[in-house]
């Protein structure tokens, strides 16, 4: 569930350290996920489609893929399968699971348990609340801390 | 070839189209206006702005795109332009931080596309496909915005360009003409003009930099014409029929990255049935493709 939209964002607290593959087709949708990300703290890598993406995933090691999952080209259940193929083909020895987070506007019909349930290991719905993004990256940095698969 | 295959789309899933592509719009206007509070590091900035844009944002996922909806996107466009000045007025210095500025020329950009789209959308929603007539020097003008919005979008990786003299290797040529018996004005349903908009941003988006981009309009007393032709990626043969369904994006291009999913042929074509008219593909793998709409004049 979204916050009421165009809450304010609160002052930075601890921000995390995570290293992003964003994936969006829409320039300016990109702009705002990746200064977002960016003032969280983390590393952003952005990729306008899905094989841009498995090319920087194959390149080197992320934390996080941070995707559209509307996409002309893809559909996020195809997209979650390719993701998980490359990095586990091009990171198998890596000590902490890749999270995959879908982002959508709710065009094609399916609410948040229907992408958990696909695999993903969150959702957010657009527009992205900074606030809520910072939670979730907050709770992931600390399994990474503790390598809690 | 002339597309004669039964349509498959209905007025319900096109007017979801429209209700997306307002969402999208939305949805970016929302995280716009959170990049500028947090560059401004006033996370209470331009708190009507903040709560009309909800307003709105909440409208539309409603599917209201009525005339609430229209003058509220109004009232934001205004609220945004007042707020930001009396900001800019109690911290000056803020205008010349390069994010807070970019944040909110995106605003002012995209607050003007919205108020214009749902003006537009009423417009067609009110009049229908009743034919009517437009000055096309206004008609021109509105496309000559069209291709500045898409160049600016560019972020600079191409301009558009009207005289081939002037054209560098990665800019588009673009030809554009409206004529009409009428003389300064020409009678069309308005929902052509989204066609012919839709289909002159597709012919951008499957032509690279360094294309060109022909379009043209033509009320020649019997029918009105309308063609979009461009230098670029083609069609394969075998799906010329195929790229008018509901969704279909032609297997040479599914994995380019652009967005829209396949709907202004099927938007062009089921305009063209409605109104009486034909629709005509043309396309060559590799070298362009050239849409053309006839549609007949309505008896006097």
């Amino acid at each position: 569930m979204n916050p009421p939209p165009g809450t304010s964002p609160s002052a930075a607290v601890s921000l995390p350290h995570l290293r992003v593959l964003l994936v969006d087709d829409v320039a300016m949708n990109r702009r705002v996920a990746e200064l977002f990300l960016k003032h969280l703290g983390c590393t952003v890598v952005s990729t306008e489609s899905v094989s841009a993406a498995v090319a920087q995933l194959c390149a080197q090691e992320f934390d996080l893929v941070f995707t559209d999952v509307e996409m002309p080209e893809i559909n996020g259940i195809e997209a979650i399968q390719i993701f998980r193929e490359a990095d586990a083909s091009a990171h198998p020895g890596r000590r902490w699971r890749l999270r995959i987070m879908a982002v959508s506007a709710g065009q094609i019909g399916m609410d948040h348990e229907d992408y958990l349930k696909l695999g993903f290991d969150e959702h957010l719905g657009k527009p992205i609340e900074l606030e809520q993004l910072r939670a979730v990256l907050l709770k992931w940095e600390r399994e990474k801390a503790g390598k809690t698969v | 070839m002339q597309i004669t295959k039964p349509l498959n789309v209905t007025d319900q899933q096109l007017a979801q189209l429209d209700l997306h592509s307002f969402l999208n719009v939305l949805n970016i206007l929302m995280g716009e206006l959170q990049l500028l509070k947090l560059d401004l590091q006033q996370p209470s900035a331009l708190p009507e702005t903040t709560q009309l844009a909800g307003e709105v944002l909440e409208l539309v996922r409603a599917g209201r795109l009525d005339a609430e909806a229209s003058s509220r996107a109004v009232t934001l466009q205004a609220t945004f332009i007042r707020e930001w000045v009396e900001q800019l007025r109690k911290a000056p210095d803020a205008a010349s931080l390069p994010a807070v500025r970019e944040a909110a020329e995106n605003l002012k950009s995209i607050l003007k596309v919205l108020v214009v789209r749902i003006e537009e959308y009423q417009e067609r929603l009110r009049t229908g496909n009743t034919w009517r007539p437009h000055s096309i020097q206004e008609l021109t003008g509105n496309f000559v915005n069209v291709f500045a919005a898409i160049e600016k979008n560019s972020k600079g990786r191409y301009h558009i360009i009207y005289n081939i003299a002037a054209q560098e290797a990665t800019d588009y040529l673009v030809n554009f003409k409206i004529e009409s018996v009428d003389g300064a004005f020409i009678n069309m349903p308005p929902v052509l003009q989204d066609v012919f908009r839709d289909l002159i941003a597709n012919a951008r988006k499957y032509t690279a930099p360094g294309g060109q981009i022909s379009a043209g309009l033509v009320d020649n007393g019997q029918e009105l014409r309308m063609v979009v032709e461009d230098t670029g990626c083609g069609i394969p043969t075998k799906e010329v029929e195929q790229v008018v369904d509901f969704g279909y994006r032609a297997s040479n291009v599914r994995d380019k990255a652009t967005r829209g999913g396949g709907f202004g042929l099927t938007k062009a074509y089921s305009t063209a049935c409605k109104l009486g008219g034909t629709m005509w593909i043309t396309s060559t793998l590799g070298k362009g493709t050239r849409v053309a709409l006839h549609i007949p004049r309505p008896a006097r």
